[in-house]
């Protein structure tokens, strides 16, 4: 069974989710729609409060090459546009839309299924450029860009990621089971654009139904499907590659230097809803999960969904107190502070952890065990990362590879001294983009 | 007799060694001016770097070298500038004296917290996954950052809420970077300082709701202010101390939120000297003989 070369851990698993059937979410009676949901610069505001707004009409323009369009995800009224707290951390701003209830497609969009094959290659990409997709797995990279490398690159590999990785979340098991044929075509779609490149698609073996559904399924497409040993961070997309291919990604390299495209499968499934049906991102898969939630469930809810109102949908929180909300996985996921976080186009799933279930223990100094370096699948020292970081010698940091860290949480999962080294390591990288802003500031 | 050998011998060669040493010395001279060290003995000495060098000395070395009066020790102030200039021969730009203000007055008792932080305590950490540890987006964190730049002490976290000691804080701007919600900043130091302690860009409603302390833009203080050097900009007021004459209007005026504070410094009267006419020659700090009026710097002649 294949699997990436070096590092990697494998946590438990506790996929309680992986047999629950997608659950449509009904809307909620009010949803904030952030501005910023992707990688690059925020979308441009182009409703006022008070405007009427039909489901799937677009609300915000790209700004800019690397950004991307945002679409109401529901038919009714801006109620106003205000700062709003965001997954990402900090106060974003969002627009609020009330439902009118009716849910109407703006005209022209939710067509009947057209074929793909007579489209050419430069409309699929308007196509997907204006229904807003971006990189469904948690890096929000606008798709269109994307899909467009640089001329000289040749692409032969177009990978589906189907990992899935991280523990609790079973959202992309699902599509690939229940929404076979759209993640087919979509992942056709994708592969039309480079020409001659194979399609691969690896899955990892805690999803075996899916499998062999997909090797029955695939096989008319001429897609080949790959059986991957369950290892985190599988899903990374330099692991990913290396796992599939045997090929490994540089320093510095991206995915196209090596000939490979990696694509989620939920992405792959928003292509195909963006060029045969014309249907923007306005809805997304995510698991909802962990131990303080009352019903476990994978949902299809609309973007600008609020985090309470996940809990209404899932019958409430066990307890009086929730120790840990997550949105994302418990390993690369960001721990929230507020219910009224809404669901963005990167959100996998939501999950709500008790107590007894946090490592919460007080941060000891480092034993020099080297146990993080054995699991670090970029192949760095994360010790030396994090002990330079917090004597505040970041600038060191960079000869030791701090960029090509990607945070995947290894290392800080297997420290025997219970250290923050992946928060220690995103230290690091804001106060030396902050040094790199000021000294490029005071240079001018 | 055998001990002479040796003690003649050692003689020798300390000889040779002392005669390449006093070669040396003359040889590879290294003409340094005296003004340098005197002019560093002057300075307060406690390389801060607000200057902008990374050091006293580099400071002293660079003025004498350069003599750019636009480049002033703001932590000696007016004195010191006076008195360096006066060394130099030449009129340095004048240094106000600063201050370290913080921002923000929004402590955990007029603010509520957001959420229960357990990671590593530094504001730019929490910043990650928080706005701020409380529910204000704009003020201050609240961990501390700021504390460790300080190598004088003047700063310290009380109840959520970074304070500044006036008697401490040497003015150095060393911390300014170190806050990632640009909360603290340098001012002049004046004997009667009137601070706006927030920079809470929400409209009034919207700030009320999250700090009993936060300016809320009712605009009260502009109206009192009778010299027009209170403004509201994005939803907060700010005093404009060119104009701001101390008569404490806008304090009296501020009745909803206290958000403008008033603090006294304690302020030494700025020198005004009078010419002193040294004897001898004016131009160097050392009594020389050298001519009257020689080029500011060493006497001519007797360098080195």
């Amino acid at each position: 069974m294949k699997t990436f070369r070096s590092g990697g851990i494998h946590p438990e698993e506790n996929k309680f989710t992986s047999g629950s059937p997608i659950e449509e979410m009904p809307v909620p009676a009010l949803l904030a729609v952030p501005l910023l949901q992707h990688i690059g610069k925020p979308a441009k505001a182009l409703v006022a409060v008070n405007d009427e707004v039909k489901k799937g009409q677009c609300i915000g323009e790209a700004d800019g090459f690397v950004s991307a369009r945002i679409h109401a995800p529901t038919s009714g009224k801006v109620k106003k546009i205000e700062k709003h707290p965001h997954p990402g951390g900090q106060f974003a701003q969002t627009i609020f839309i009330e439902p009118d209830g009716k849910d109407e497609w703006l005209e022209g969009l939710n067509t009947p299924e057209e074929d793909f094959n007579v489209l050419p290659a430069e409309e699929k990409l308007l196509r997907i450029k204006n229904a807003g997709i971006v990189g469904m797995g948690g890096a929000g990279f606008p798709a269109h860009v994307k899909f467009s490398p640089p001329k000289d690159k040749k692409i032969d590999t177009l990978i589906l990621n189907g990992a899935e990785c991280e523990p609790y979340l079973t959202a992309d098991h699902r599509l690939l089971l229940e929404n076979t044929d759209e993640v087919l075509k979509g992942l056709a779609i994708i592969s039309s654009f480079f020409k001659g490149a194979g399609v691969v698609m690896g899955i990892e073996e805690n999803k075996p139904d899916a499998i062999a559904l997909m090797t029955e399924k695939a096989a008319p497409y001429g897609f080949q499907v790959v059986t991957l040993k369950a290892r985190y961070p599988q899903g990374g997309e330099k692991q990913l590659i290396n796992a599939v291919t045997g090929r490994s990604v540089g320093n510095g390299q991206l995915p196209f230097d090596v000939g490979c495209m990696v694509s989620n499968v939920a992405t792959a499934a928003a292509v195909y809803g963006a060029v045969c049906r014309t249907r923007p991102l306005i809805d997304r898969v995510l698991t909802v999960s962990g131990n303080a939630i009352k019903k476990r469930k994978n949902v299809r809810a609309r973007i600008g969904t609020m985090f309470s109102d996940l809990v209404t949908h899932c019958g409430g929180l066990g307890l009086k107190r929730t120790n840990l909300l997550i949105s994302g996985g418990p390993m690369m996921g960001k721990a929230q502070y507020s219910f009224e976080v809404p669901v963005t186009k990167t959100t996998s799933g939501v999950l709500f952890i008790k107590e007894d279930r946090i490592a919460a223990a007080k941060e000891r100094p480092c034993l020099r065990c080297g146990r993080c370096e054995e699991v670090c699948a970029a192949g760095l020292k994360p010790w030396v990362l994090g002990n330079l970081s917090q004597k505040g010698e970041t600038e060191k940091t960079a000869e030791y590879g701090l960029s090509q860290c990607m945070e995947c949480g290894s290392c800080s999962y297997v420290c025997p001294s219970k250290r923050d080294l992946v928060h220690w390591i995103k230290y690091a990288k804001t106060i030396n983009a902050d040094i790199k802003k000021r000294a490029v500031k005071s240079g001018n | 007799m055998e001990i002479f050998v040796p003690i003649l011998s050692l003689s020798a060669i300390t000889f040779i060694l002392g005669l390449a040493i006093l070669w040396a010395s003359k040889k590879f001279h290294v003409n340094r001016d005296p003004l340098i060290d005197t002019l560093t003995a002057m300075l307060p000495g406690v390389n801060c770097g607000a200057c902008g060098y990374p050091g006293c000395a580099q400071f002293a070395e660079n003025m004498v070298k350069k003599r750019d009066p636009s480049k002033i020790c703001p932590v000696g102030g007016s004195e010191l500038s006076y008195e360096l200039g006066r060394l130099l021969g030449i009129k340095l730009d004048e240094a106000k004296p600063v201050v370290c203000v913080a921002l923000c007055n929004g402590s955990g008792k007029t603010t509520k917290f957001l959420a229960e932080y357990k990671g590593i305590r530094d504001c730019w950490a929490a910043m990650q996954i928080l706005p701020s540890l409380k529910q204000c987006g704009y003020g201050c964190v609240g961990l501390g950052s700021c504390v460790s730049a300080c190598k004088y002490g003047a700063l310290k976290i009380k109840d959520g809420l970074i304070v500044v000691d006036d008697q401490r804080c040497i003015g150095c701007g060393l911390c300014i970077v170190k806050c990632p919600q640009g909360v603290l900043k340098m001012t002049e130091k004046r004997e009667k300082k009137f601070l706006v302690a927030c920079r809470s860009e929400d409209k009034g409603a919207a700030t009320r709701k999250y700090c009993s302390n936060g300016c809320i833009a009712c605009g009260l203080c502009v109206k009192a202010c009778k010299y027009g050097a209170v403004k509201v900009e994005n939803f907060c007021a700010v005093i404009d101390d060119a104009k701001c004459v101390s008569c404490g209007d806008c304090v009296a005026a501020c009745r909803m939120v206290k958000c403008i504070h008033l603090t006294e410094y304690d302020i030494k009267p700025v020198p005004v000297k009078p010419e002193e006419k040294t004897p001898g020659c004016p131009s160097c700090p050392v009594n020389c003989a050298g001519p009257a009026g020689h080029e500011p710097g060493p006497p001519p002649g007797k360098a080195g």
